[in-house]
């Protein structure tokens, strides 16, 4: 059946962690990335959310878990959640009873109506409280039309399957849909969570690291800790220490620190210093989303009385609107700038 | 001998036979001459690849330079040594350490190489042994390092030895025996990256010398480059050799076998590289010293003393006559010989490696390494001449030991003409990681712009860390509790079952609760399954394929497991329902009605079929068509199943999971109607029988049902859901068994692929003796609207938080044993009275709860549960008591933090914020109305908010109110905005600005929370209210003025608003008169029942 397909494609890549020779385990985990190579494989492992995800490790033992969306921001491991609990849950069986569908499968009405419901009425002999499971990572990129035809067949084979969803953005994903979830939220990891855990892989992977690098690290990754295990990786394979300036080299970003003296300048009403980084930036031809961009991730974290922030924030907004309106010159940056030197 | 040669030729077969053309070719050019031409078409293929980078300033000055640096070299080494003892006391530095290591060894090799080059040159080949002593007293710094580390190193060559040779199978073993942390993937990633590792040392040590350390490496790295480009091909062959020798090994063996396989890795290896000098240096091809410097590589190492001999005699002969040379293709040879390069930087990583534990050694090799570079220099006068021949590299590399410039050199002529073309290849990909440089350089440069905010680096990530960590606390202290908080207070409410029903039942009179306890906790334990059973089964999907197995009720979740099974149990939507059971009743007995005049007693469907002329007009006239519409999760589905159940009427489902095509859905319901009597009729008739044997012997107690023995009520329970279908069953006995309902659930969702669907409906309509039932969640679908016209609308609306609340409550007791009393009120009442994702909610956050808390939940027996109290009958209406005051306040608190905990992170609605941020302003009025200052800090907030709502959707909230909530739109192309990252970055932008403008907004009056996490049923309906309110005054506006949206937002309903206020406390005569002035102004038709109209809608306004 087309389902077989899918799922036997699916299951190869996770297979490292359940087989059981060393050998080929430390082999293909060597050439993996480290976003890969360090997915956690248990409940324990996975960093953050930890009341969610203690909840669905009951789950993983007792079974009979309801369908479940799993809605946060990117890499703060939905995914791996949800690998871990149809790993917990149906252990030697996975490769039968998991459908994993993500944005790279088609996932048209057709397919929903086809695959995933063939697939809901295949049996599989499982023991008591497990079911199969369809994984539908990324379910909000799922067309609108894809999802309703969804919809009644989460209910009818509820005996036998369960549904699993990931998204970014639970607003994207059909009323109906999220009625016949439970639905769980993940928040953005905290930045302590994420600096825990680039310690730690760089202590796995030997790594000579500066405090202040891996706090770099930690920046440019914003909570995302997928994001932070790439940048950490490409770092250390471009130049194999990891301090502050080679992250930045690496990432490309607008340095923050650069920005975080501009905003004070500017809260000092200093405009000629503000300035002065501007045009170092655009100069080094960072677009201006991504000044913007970074300039709002600094002054959120920026230490300074909330109204203030607030007026800046403002601010830092309408010219971000602008920008992504396609007002992009320097002279918009220039003027907030200016108007952030006024209003503080 | 005989071995040894037989050894070789299997070898060569196995490799590189068809090579052996190429062989002769190359030992006629191996003359000097030659190979200088092939060296100036690399040096010219090189310098085209290369650029600019010329090597021509460099050329005269090599020779005295290098010696000058080479005496310069000590010195710096001990800078080195010192620099590595600070890295190793900090113990991060590794990398560093590897890259010296692969230094040392390389130029170890390549000394031994000078050495046995030099051996050659002095030497003949019949004296074998004394070669070797005099090669060990030559190279006495050699043997030192060896016997320091000769086991490790031994034991390192080997398992490395082995990587490069079997990468795959052998980089497990490597990885055992030497305990490493980085693995050899990432060791030959650094060999590739060389340049990038350089860069990186030149920053972490600002010592000049660590430069020039570092650049040597440059080359044989990049040579390591080129191999692993050949490697793919080479690696198969060798296996080959590999598995071969193994069988001939054996014969030999008087060592271990592994060494001895090891030493001939080893022993190929290094013959083939000391051949390549050989045929490049040396103008006479003499075959002999091949054998040498394989006896001399070998004589290295102590422990192969003893296997030598036999091997040398072999040698000796076998290197005399010109098959050996097949052995040596020149594509061989130059693999081999980068392949050692490749190989003896891998030796010095594994040496490393093994080093690093033992400081003392790593030193003495270090010493030993750099002492033994002198002695190389003063003896190999001849090999310092061909460093000419390849100034390209010591122009980059401004020093380099002589026997490095010697393996470059050997680089450079491995490259024969006739292989010109891969080289170049070749170097064009080297070139490409060469012109790396450049970019690096200049972002080098861009790093030193940046040097100075480097330094207070450690501040920002330091503050910023900090700052985002406070900066969250504290919102979502004063926003929403944070979740520790929750869990330390969870745990306190820990009840039986007994207590928690009495304070369920205390805080609702009205509601039964312990006869529904008895009804769930049956259902839990899969008693009521048999009423589950038929219903379900008759879907058309199941008709279609798969058996349920019900089992194991444990499979279900809560919302199958507690579905309705008859009217009695739903709760909420009374009214509608009552009409859909009248509906379908009426229906059912219009046909018994027909039947019976068509063809009494015929309880035969095919007869019926052909005698009904006159019951299809019947049918035709009345309607049977139903539409049921009503919100997501208000049990539309549930409730035609439920009461389907009760009038035993099987349910043929279309649904839109399935293709819907006009056709396949005619052909499919056509089927299904005509022939489901044979598959369903006996079953479904078996089972009704059952059902009344056991039904009867209880029914006159069902009777009393209100004051039941308490071990009897359950069985009430069951009897009274068994009656429904014992008197349908007694009554109209044949009927039951033939009447089914085709239900159309998702109406309103028609994709394009599923045309003819709406035709298709109406069809069914008219032809079909089967009541259609239609279930939208929307009126205003197009194609559905003629059906709307035509058939019974029944409107279902979402459940009251208050009354099923207890219910879910109750539920949460019946199934885990546990249950926070207003909890199922609470979370109703967050998910906008959407009852199954409730449910679906309850589940995953009761169970999980009950297992992490408690594990054993003691099972009260229900005999003692079962208490006397189901005198309240309670009045099956909408209305709802809304005295909260018997709740208990701990409770209360304890709801909302679940509640908090379910809706953590949950986005930010910028809806509920201004709608809260609207309550405080007019708490605020009540309360003291001079201070300006708060009013502006509020309107501040409003500022705020509007702005942040624009940044995100560009549409106005306030508006989305007023407009009614159109179903999900079936468009099957992808939102690529989903991708945009600006989008993203604006969305952050809005919920900062949401969060710190309702937290300005509250800093002003402290007494008020705004509640911005739970939206929440209640404020929903209000706001529904409002809008609805709104729209019944418009609608006595007239159209030009309903129009004007702003003359309405601006001028009308404000003023309307502001009257009524003032009016509030005059008397109620004035009233009427100060309307008419004002509407009349607005072009209102002045109509007495209007103007009563509005004034009491605008009185209900406040």
């Amino acid at each position: 059946m087309s389902g077989d397909d899918v799922t036997i494609m699916e299951v190869d890549e996770v297979e490292p962690a359940t087989s059981k020779s060393v050998a080929s385990v430390s082999l293909k985990t060597a050439q993996l990335p480290w976003i890969e190579k360090y997915r956690p494989q248990k409940f324990s492992d996975i960093v953050g959310n930890e009341d969610t995800v203690s909840r669905l490790a009951v789950f993983a033992k007792a079974g009979n878990a309801p369908n479940i969306i799993i809605a946060g921001p990117p890499g703060v491991g939905k995914t791996t959640t949800i690998l871990c609990l149809a790993r917990a849950l149906l252990g030697v069986a996975f490769k039968d009873a998991v459908l994993e569908l993500n944005a790279s499968n088609d996932r048209g009405i057709d397919v929903v109506r086809n695959k995933i419901k063939m697939f809901a009425q295949q049996k599989v002999t499982l023991p008591p409280g497990r079911h199969k499971i369809v994984i539908l990572d990324e379910a909000d990129s799922m067309t609108d039309g894809a999802q309703q035809a969804l919809r009644r067949t989460m209910e009818l084979y509820s005996s036998t399957t369960r549904f699993a969803l990931a998204a970014n953005n639970s607003e994207k994903i059909i009323e109906p849909i999220q009625s016949r979830c439970a639905v769980l939220r993940y928040s953005r990891l905290t930045d302590s969570q994420i600096l825990a855990k680039v310690v730690e892989v760089c202590g796995k992977e030997g790594l000579s690291y500066t405090e202040e690098g891996v706090s770099a690290v930690v920046f440019t990754a914003q909570g995302d800790l997928r994001a932070a295990l790439n940048n950490l990786q490409s770092t250390a394979q471009g130049f194999g220490h990891v301090s502050p300036d080679h992250v930045f080299k690496v990432c490309d970003e607008p340095h923050p620190m650069l920005i975080r003296n501009m905003l004070e300048s500017c809260l000092k009403r200093d405009i000629h210093e503000a300035y002065k980084v501007i045009a170092k930036l655009v100069k080094l031809g960072y677009a201006a989303e991504d000044i913007v961009g970074n300039i709002f991730r600094v002054a959120k974290t920026l230490d300074a009385p909330d109204d203030a922030k607030l007026t800046l924030i403002r601010e830092i907004g309408l010219t971000h609107m602008r920008v992504a309106d396609g007002l992009s010159s320097p002279l918009q940056l220039a003027a907030l700038l200016a108007r952030m030197c006024h209003g503080s | 001998m005989g071995k040894r040669r037989k050894c070789n030729i299997l070898i060569e077969s196995n490799k590189e036979s068809e090579d052996s053309k190429a062989v002769t070719l190359e030992l006629n050019n191996s003359q000097e001459k030659s190979s200088t031409n092939a060296f100036q078409l690399l040096m010219e293929s090189r310098l085209k690849s290369i650029g600019s980078n010329s090597p021509g300033k460099h050329r005269p000055v090599i020779e005295p330079e290098c010696q000058e640096l080479l005496v310069k070299r000590e010195l710096k080494a001990k800078r080195v040594l010192s620099l590595q003892k600070m890295a190793e006391a900090k113990g991060s530095l590794k990398n560093k350490e590897l890259e010296d290591f692969r230094d040392r060894t390389l130029k170890k090799q390549l000394s031994k190489q000078a050495e046995t080059f030099k051996l050659m040159l002095s030497q003949e080949n019949s004296e074998r042994k004394n070669k070797t002593n005099e090669n060990k007293e030559h190279s006495l710094s050699d043997i030192e390092i060896i016997d320091v580390n000769d086991t490790h190193l031994l034991d390192v060559k080997k398992t490395l030895q082995l990587c490069n040779m079997f990468e795959k199978s052998d980089a497990e073993g490597f990885s055992k025996k030497l305990t490493k942390k980085v693995s050899t993937e990432d060791m030959e990633f650094l060999s590739k990256l060389s340049p990038s590792i350089r860069k990186k040392e030149n920053m972490m040590s600002y010592f000049p010398k660590v430069e020039e350390k570092v650049a040597d490496t440059d080359n044989p790295a990049d040579e390591g480059e080129i191999t692993d480009t050949i490697k793919v091909k080479f690696k198969s062959k060798i296996m080959k050799t590999k598995s071969h020798r193994r069988n001939k090994d054996q014969k030999f063996s008087n060592n271990p076998q592994n060494k001895m396989e090891i030493s001939r890795c080893d022993e190929i290896q290094d013959l083939t590289k000391s051949r390549k000098l050989k045929v490049s240096e040396c103008s006479t091809s003499n075959l002999i010293p091949i054998d040498d410097t394989e006896v001399i590589n070998d004589d290295k190492r102590p422990k192969r003393k003893t296997k030598r001999p036999a091997k040398y005699l072999d040698d000796t002969k076998v290197s005399s006559s010109d098959e050996e040379l097949y052995i040596f293709t020149p594509k061989k040879k130059k693999n081999s010989g980068r392949f050692t390069v490749n190989k003896s930087t891998l030796n010095l990583i594994g040496i490393k490696e093994l080093c690093q534990n033992k400081n003392p050694s790593i030193k003495e090799n270090h010493e030993n390494s750099q002492s033994q570079i002198k002695p190389m220099k003063c003896t190999d006068n001849k090999l310092i001449n061909p460093l000419k021949l390849a100034p390209i590299f010591t122009s980059k590399l401004s020093n380099l030991s002589v026997a490095e410039k010697e393996a470059r050199q050997k680089f450079l002529h491995s490259g024969i003409p006739q292989k010109l073309k891969k080289d170049n290849s070749q170097l064009k990909n080297n070139t490409a990681k060469l012109e790396f440089h450049p970019v690096v350089h200049i972002q080098q440069n861009i790093a030193k712009t940046l040097d100075k905010i480097e330094i207070n680096f450690s501040s920002l990530c330091d503050s910023s860390n900090d700052s985002n960590l406070e900066i969250n606390d504290n919102l979502f202290k004063s926003l929403t509790s944070m979740d520790e908080e929750v869990k330390q207070v969870i745990p306190s409410n820990q009840h039986d079952q007994e207590n928690l029903l009495h304070m369920i039942k205390h805080s609702y009179h009205k509601f039964p609760v312990y006869r529904t306890y008895h009804l769930l906790k049956g259902k839990s334990n899969g008693e009521n399954k048999d009423f589950n059973y038929p219903d379900l089964d008759n879907s058309i999907e199941i008709i279609h394929d798969l058996p349920n197995d019900f089992d194991s009720i444990d499979k279900l979740c809560w919302v199958e497991k507690y579905k309705p099974t008859s009217t009695k149990q739903i709760i909420g939507n009374f009214a509608a329902i009552d009409e859909l059971k009248k509906w379908l009743q009426s229906w059912t007995e219009s046909l018994v009605k027909t039947k019976k005049g068509g063809g009494s007693g015929s309880s035969d469907f095919d007869d019926f079929q052909d005698s009904d002329d006159e019951s299809r007009e019947t049918l035709r006239t009345s309607n049977n068509v139903l539409v049921i519409c009503g919100d997501v999760g208000s049990g539309k589905t549930s409730s035609v199943y439920a009461v389907a159940a009760e009038l035993a009427i099987k349910v043929i489902e279309v649904n839109s999971s399935s293709k819907r095509t006009g056709k396949i859905m005619l052909q499919d319901l056509q089927e299904a109607t005509r022939s489901h009597k044979v598959d369903r009729g006996k079953s479904n008739s078996d089972n009704s029988q059952k059902l009344q044997e056991t039904a009867k012997p209880k029914l006159p107690k069902k009777r009393g049902r209100p004051k039941k023995a308490k071990d009897l009520s359950k069985d009430v329970k069951k009897i009274e859901n068994m009656k429904c279908i014992v008197e349908c069953s007694s009554s109209q006995d044949s009927v039951r068994t033939d009447s089914s309902l085709i239900l159309i659930d998702d109406a309103d969702i028609v994709f394009e692929q599923d045309d003819g669907f709406c035709s298709a409906i109406s069809q069914l309509i008219q032809s079909s003796k089967r009541p259609v039932i239609l279930i939208t969640s929307s009126l205003s679908c197009q194609h559905l609207q003629k059906f709307i016209q035509l058939g019974k609308v029944i409107k279902m609306h979402k459940f009251l938080p208050r009354m099923s609340g207890t219910w879910l409550d109750i539920m949460c007791v019946a199934d885990t044993g546990i249950c926070f009393p207003g909890l199922g009120d609470g979370l109703l009442d967050y998910y906008k009275g959407d009852i199954r994702k409730t449910i679906h909610s309850l589940q995953f956050y009761m169970v999980s709860y009950k297992h992490s808390t408690c594990e054993n939940s003691q099972e009260i027996a229900h005999d003692k549960l079962s208490i006397e109290d189901e005198n309240s009958c309670l009045s099956w209406t909408d209305e709802y008591n809304t005295d909260k005051t018997t709740q208990p306040n701990t409770s209360k608190n304890l709801v909302q933090q679940h509640i908090k905990v379910i809706s953590l992170g949950a986005p930010l609605d910028l809806l509920s914020v201004w709608w809260s941020i609207s309550n405080v302003y007019e708490s605020h009025i009540e309360n003291d109305n001079q201070d300006s200052k708060q009013l502006i800090s509020i309107s501040n907030g409003l500022c705020i908010i509007s702005e942040a709502d624009c940044f995100t959707k560009r549409a106005n909230i306030c508006d989305k109110m007023w407009y009614p909530k159109e179903s999900a739109s079936l468009n099957e192309t992808q939102s690529y905005e989903y991708y945009n990252r600006n989008n993203e970055v604006s969305k952050d932008i809005a919920r900062e600005l949401g969060l710190l403008g309702s937290k300005c907004t509250t800093n002003c009056k402290s007494e008020v929370i705004i509640d911005i996490s739970a939206p929440g049923y209640y404020t929903e309906r209000e706001q529904e209210k409002i809008a609805s309110r709104h729209h019944t005054l418009s609608s006595y506006l007239n159209l030009g003025a309903v129009l004007d949206r702003r003359a309405l937002a601006l001028d009308y309903w404000p003023s309307c608003r502001t009257i009524c206020r003032l009016e509030k406390n005059t008397l109620n005569t004035k009233r009427n008169n100060r309307f008419c002035h004002y509407l009349k102004s607005l072009n209102v038709l002045c109509k007495n029942d209007y103007f009563d109209a509005l004034s009491k809608s605008l009185n209900n306004a406040l």
